[in-house]
């Protein structure tokens, strides 16, 4: 074999290996981002044991947040965008800010805090121990559970196509019919990507509806 | 006659046309060539530029990945988030092929298009880590538009089809990973695909529009370069006839200078000569009388010996006779004087040839002369090269007189004699011949110099003509002699020189001079010409 096609056998085995490689990547990639979070079970009516302050009559929209996490970016600008382009007379907002053990307020008022914020009429809470989390059987951050004016539940799970996706989606799609008053049927649900709000080694509170 | 010359015009024709298809060809041929230079340089100044290029591109993928999503939590926990792995990791592998293929095989085909499916890659990736958000398409336009610059249409079919079949694929997959949507339609696809074309379209128009003026401009530089070469060879021509003509003008200031000197020795020599000649002639009369004297005076003494008469000192005078041999004397002395007679004719014969060799008109005015006496004349001059190597047979017809420049011709003459001289020499251990013939015929003076020397050359035929070019070792010839002789008699004269060889059986010059005067030749062909 000559020199030069032991050069090209070589560079086309690189070539070949390269190429697996960024496919290899590819799939690992697309796997991570197709992969939902734990979505939890939701409780069916708006708990009265809440220190969510919920106003009379009006559709409410809990968003659970983890203070840190990268992907629950995309989910707030999707809501952003669900709320603008959907009429709906009276809708509550709110968010609560998992603080996991160990961390502060001053620790949650991250860039996804002032983005929050920045929503007309978010009310927004910090959850020091966990406990709303768990009573709204939040999991994952961006998870999302929205209530009627009777305080039943219409829709719980993310509202993005795929983690630190932004884009219309089904979960999307059904939290604006449930703002906009459209669904009058069963709860929907929908896949929820983002950061999980508990860590393996904490446990969940007795009162709430773990899916572990 | 004609015949032969229409052939020889349809000949030169068709060599012509052949030597300008040729012309044409090479030129086409270096354009080609310049083209193809200038193409393989831009690819692999483009290939470096998309090095550097995908690198920023690799660490401002970094950057981001640092800046938006450094980790990933799990309650109170982090780590590092995976899209920086795959800023770091896939990023980095998409980048390093086509940087050590732009570094290591800068301009080749396989780089280019690995560059292209690269670059669309990593628009994919890019799609793809941000929600497949619109905006980020546009670094597929982009991409397409910097493949442009290699000027290679191939190079966006490769992107395009990656492009494509990337959408193609996730859109029906994950339609959310490049469109931000759950579902998609293959519509959509279409709809991506067709914008990409529709760039294409527009870039392959002005690629093939810019690849025509590169063309173009190839084939002005390789028509300029022929141009340049063309003046060039030209240049050297005319410098070389500029030097030619400047040995010619020395050559003819050497000959004149040494005809002036060989003028003033030959009159110097013509007047002693002359008394000499006159003197020995008068001896030699003298010597006559002096031999009917004695014999008279022998004559009486034999006539007083036979009668007895003592003769005072008799014994004395007739062992003086017997001593000097008075019979050898009368015998051997008019021979004596004939042979100084005709050695001193000869002197002055062979001074005269010089002078009229040397002094043979002016350089600048034509005379009126005649072609055998100055090639006797030049025979003459040249008698000490030929003699010893060679028989001159001269056969002089009638030929008239002849309006020219006498020592120019003389110079063609001698020229073609110490040639002659020299080629039998080199042939002949023994003696050769040289045959020199004139005539006139059809208004023409011809005259032919044959030697049986070694003959030319068939290589070299072609440029004995040619200033300074010679077969003789160094010192032996110029190679100045028949490259003026050929100006003399053709330029000057209107006449023309031409030659038959057989090698080893030696050559023959034959030279045609027009009765006419040269300056009515001139005339003439105008004439025709304008006809």
């Amino acid at each position: 074999m000559t020199h030069s096609k032991r050069g090209h056998t070589g560079l086309a085995v690189l070539l070949l290996v390269w190429g697996i490689a960024i496919l290899a990547g590819t799939f690992y990639l697309m796997d991570y981002s197709g992969t939902p979070g734990t979505r939890g079970d939701a409780v069916e009516q708006w708990p009265t044991e809440t220190t969510l302050e919920r106003g009379p009559n009006e559709i409410s929209i809990v968003m659970f947040v983890h203070p840190q996490c990268p992907c629950t970016h995309s989910t707030l600008e999707t809501l952003n965008r669900i709320l603008a382009h959907t009429v709906a007379d009276d809708v509550g907002l709110y968010f609560v800010f998992r603080i996991p053990p160990g961390r502060n307020v001053v620790w949650a008022r991250s860039s996804l805090w002032q983005k929050a914020r920045a929503l007309p009429n978010a009310k927004i809470y910090f959850d020091m121990d966990g406990t709303e989390t768990e009573r709204f059987g939040a999991r994952t951050s961006g998870y999302i559970v929205a209530y009627d004016q009777s305080g039943h539940l219409r829709f719980c799970g993310g509202i993005t196509p795929a983690r630190n996706h932004e884009g219309s989606s089904i979960g999307g799609d059904a939290l604006a019919e449930v703002i906009s008053g459209k669904c009058h049927g069963e709860t929907m649900m929908s896949a929820v990507f983002g950061c999980p709000l508990f860590g393996p080694d904490e446990v969940c509170h007795e009162s709430a509806q773990c899916d572990k | 006659m004609n015949q032969l010359n229409a052939t020889s015009k349809s000949i030169t024709s068709q060599t012509s046309m052949d030597n300008n298809l040729h012309a044409s060809e090479l030129l086409m041929a270096r354009a080609d060539e310049i083209f193809r230079a200038q193409r393989q340089r831009r690819s692999a100044r483009t290939d470096r530029m998309f090095a550097l290029l995908m690198a920023c591109q690799w660490v401002m993928g970094v950057l981001a990945a640092i800046w938006i999503s450094p980790r990933t939590w799990t309650g109170g926990t982090s780590e590092i988030h995976v899209h920086l792995i795959a800023a770091i990791a896939l990023g980095g592998a998409l980048s390093a092929m086509p940087i050590f293929l732009a570094l290591r095989y800068p301009g080749s085909v396989l780089t280019r298009h690995m560059i292209a499916v690269a670059q669309m890659l990593t628009s994919a990736l890019l799609i793809h880590l941000t929600g497949g958000r619109i905006e980020t398409h546009f670094h597929v336009f982009g991409s397409l538009a910097f493949l442009a610059v290699y000027r290679d249409w191939r190079v966006l079919m490769t992107a395009t089809a990656v492009i494509a079949v990337d959408h193609l694929i996730r859109g029906m997959f994950w339609p959310e990973s490049v469109y931000g949507v759950l579902t998609a339609t293959p519509w959509r696809t279409l709809e991506h695909a067709a914008w990409v074309i529709f760039e294409d379209i527009v870039l392959i128009h002005s690629i093939l529009n810019s690849v025509k003026e590169m063309k173009q401009a190839s084939f002005h530089t390789a028509q300029l370069e022929e141009t340049n070469e063309r003046i060039e060879t030209k240049a050297a021509a005319r410098a070389k006839e500029l030097e030619s003509a400047q040995m010619q003008l020395l050559h003819s200031e050497k000959l004149a200078a040494v005809g002036g000197l060989a003028a003033g020795i030959a009159h110097e020599i013509n007047t002693p000569t002359q008394f000499v000649g006159d003197n020995v002639r008068a001896c030699r009369d003298m010597f006559g009388d002096l031999e009917r004297m004695i014999g008279a005076y022998q004559s009486s003494l034999a006539n007083l010996r036979s009668v007895g008469t003592t003769i005072p000192d008799d014994e004395q005078l007739t062992s003086l006779e017997a001593e000097v041999d008075l019979d050898y004397i009368f015998e051997d002395a008019p021979q004596a004087f004939e042979q100084t007679l005709e050695g001193v004719d000869r002197i002055r014969s062979i001074v005269s040839a010089m002078k009229n060799f040397s002094h043979g008109g002016s350089a600048d005015q034509k005379t009126t002369l005649n072609i055998n006496e100055a090639i006797t004349n030049t025979l003459t001059v040249a008698r000490n090269e030929i003699k010893y190597v060679a028989d001159v047979r001269l056969e002089l017809g009638e030929i008239p007189d002849f309006e020219g420049y006498l020592s120019e011709l003389n110079q063609v003459f001698l020229n073609l004699f110490v040639n002659a001289a020299h080629a039998i020499s080199d042939a002949n251990p023994e003696r050769g011949a040289i045959f020199v013939q004139t005539g006139f015929a059809n208004e023409e003076i011809e005259i032919s110099v044959t030697d049986t020397g070694c003959g030319i050359p068939e290589d070299v035929q072609s440029r004995i003509f040619e200033p300074f070019f010679t077969t003789k070792e160094v010192g032996r010839g110029s190679g100045q002699g028949l490259a003026i002789a050929y100006q003399i008699v053709t330029e000057r004269h209107g006449g023309s020189i031409t030659f038959e060889t057989a090698a080893g059986r030696g050559t023959t010059f034959v030279i045609k001079l027009p009765s006419r005067p040269a300056s009515e030749n001139v005339l003439v062909a105008a004439e025709a010409n304008s006809a």
